[in-house]
């Protein structure tokens, strides 16, 4: 059997953009989690400036190792996305556990 | 719709027999550059080589710890991530998730493309803007290929997109054109045996995986055709027609014409045997009922004549007394 005709039984399809928004649109954020949402987002574009401003410089494949060509980082690019991911998901649990403490103090004054 | 190959022989005017051989088994008998599995095999072995061979270059420039890792990013990310791609497609997740992992493959490609339209920015260099071209092309290729099977090409109405227009053999074409005349680039300025070596594989990299999805765009073209059965009639009708005069000579022809013209003699004059048969029966009939209708007449008239003798030797009587 044909490799894509294997591939058409099995694969899934994707899901639509708008059962994706209102799947999100039914979580009400609180202003913890937006933060840490906000960190994740600031931390890729500062990755990206980062890797082009400060970048490496790799040993020439084709006029030898001694000299190099700068290019792209991808390792610091990658090392500020780990840490302004790990920020922003401490953020966002706490922002969690905010939200489950106020349901439960509501819960308590009915 | 089946397609036959058939190597025939007539039996009836209405009926054809014979050893047929299904088209579509015939078709699965391809060339090894159409065949997705084998590209597919080609492409995982060299990536695999692309990756050992940089590190090998990498481990002589006296690198240590976080500085060797950093340069093993720098270098080998992309080629780490679509190394896993090719072998996840081949498990049931990745065949579950094909789609998933196309859209990640787009992003990274596009994530890739920035990064060298950088990279060219901060030092131009030829290579880098070959390589510049090459992940542009194949970014549109992937995009306009990987993502129309999925819900959505039609929810974006992606294909309005002005680069749907160009084919799939044309970006494949562009592809070929530009890693060879990097390869020719880095041949003629390369000072080391491994560069070579190394830009050997980087280039048959991109043509082979620019290959695997023109060959996905074919699929797609083939599933398309078959659903709304347009443009495939001819074609088919074409195969049968030179199919059937290949296998049948012009002797053949006179023979199986023969046997057809005997076949309908045969069935005329069994016919025509059948209803003189019936015709003489009906007539011999005939003649047996005509003849009970005779004696009929003639036992009517010997009554008849009963009756006026008897009617005569009453009255006689009568009269006497």
């Amino acid at each position: 059997m044909n490799m894509f005709e294997d591939i058409e039984k099995q694969k899934k399809d994707l899901p639509k953009i708008k059962s994706l928004t209102n799947e999100v649109q039914k979580y009400d954020l609180n202003i913890y989690q937006k933060f840490g949402a906000l960190i994740i987002f600031i931390s890729i574009i500062i990755g990206i400036i980062l890797g082009n401003s400060y970048n490496t410089c790799t040993p020439s494949i084709t006029y030898g190792s001694e000299n190099c060509i700068s290019q792209f980082d991808f390792s610091l690019m990658l090392e500020v996305w780990f840490v302004g991911t790990m920020m922003g998901v401490l953020f966002f649990g706490l922002g969690h556990i905010v939200y489950l403490l106020n349901d439960i103090s509501s819960k308590l004054k009915k | 719709m089946k397609l036959f190959y058939c190597d025939c022989k007539v039996y009836d005017i209405i009926i054809i027999e014979g050893d047929c051989m299904n088209l579509e088994e015939k078709n699965e008998v391809k060339a090894w550059y159409d065949n997705p599995r084998f590209i597919t095999n080609i492409v995982t072995v060299l990536l695999f080589g692309i990756l050992v061979y940089s590190q090998s270059i990498s481990s002589r420039s006296n690198l240590v710890g976080w500085d060797l890792f950093r340069n093993i990013m720098n270098v080998n990310l992309l080629y780490v991530i679509i190394l896993l791609y090719f072998v996840l497609i081949r498990f049931k997740v990745g065949k579950k998730y094909f789609n998933y992992l196309n859209l990640f493959l787009i992003l990274l490609y596009f994530f890739v493309t920035m990064t060298s339209f950088l990279s060219i920015i901060s030092s131009f260099n030829i290579v880098l803007f070959l390589r510049f071209l090459i992940s542009i092309i194949l970014l549109l290729q992937m995009f306009h290929t990987f993502l129309r099977g999925t819900i959505s090409w039609k929810e974006f109405r992606l294909e309005r997109s002005p680069f749907n227009e160009i084919k799939a053999g044309s970006y494949f074409t562009m592809v070929f054109v530009l890693s060879t005349l990097d390869l020719v680039i880095n041949l003629i300025t390369s000072g080391e045996f491994s560069g070579v070596v190394l830009t050997l594989f980087i280039s048959l990299y991109y043509i082979f995986f620019s290959r695997y999805v023109y060959l996905y765009s074919n699929y797609l073209d083939s599933i398309d055709k078959d659903k709304d059965n347009k443009g495939n009639f001819d074609e088919v009708r074409e195969k049968i027609v030179v199919n059937i005069n290949e296998s049948i000579n012009g002797e053949k022809i006179d023979k199986i014409v023969d046997s057809t013209k005997d076949k309908i003699d045969d069935f005329v004059d069994n016919t025509r045997d059948k209803l003189d048969d019936m015709i003489d029966n009906m007539a011999e009939k005939i003649e047996e009922t005509e003849k009970t209708e005779e004696v009929s007449d003639e036992e009517v008239t010997v009554v008849k004549k009963k009756k006026k003798k008897k009617k005569k030797k009453t009255t006689d009587n009568g009269g006497e007394e």
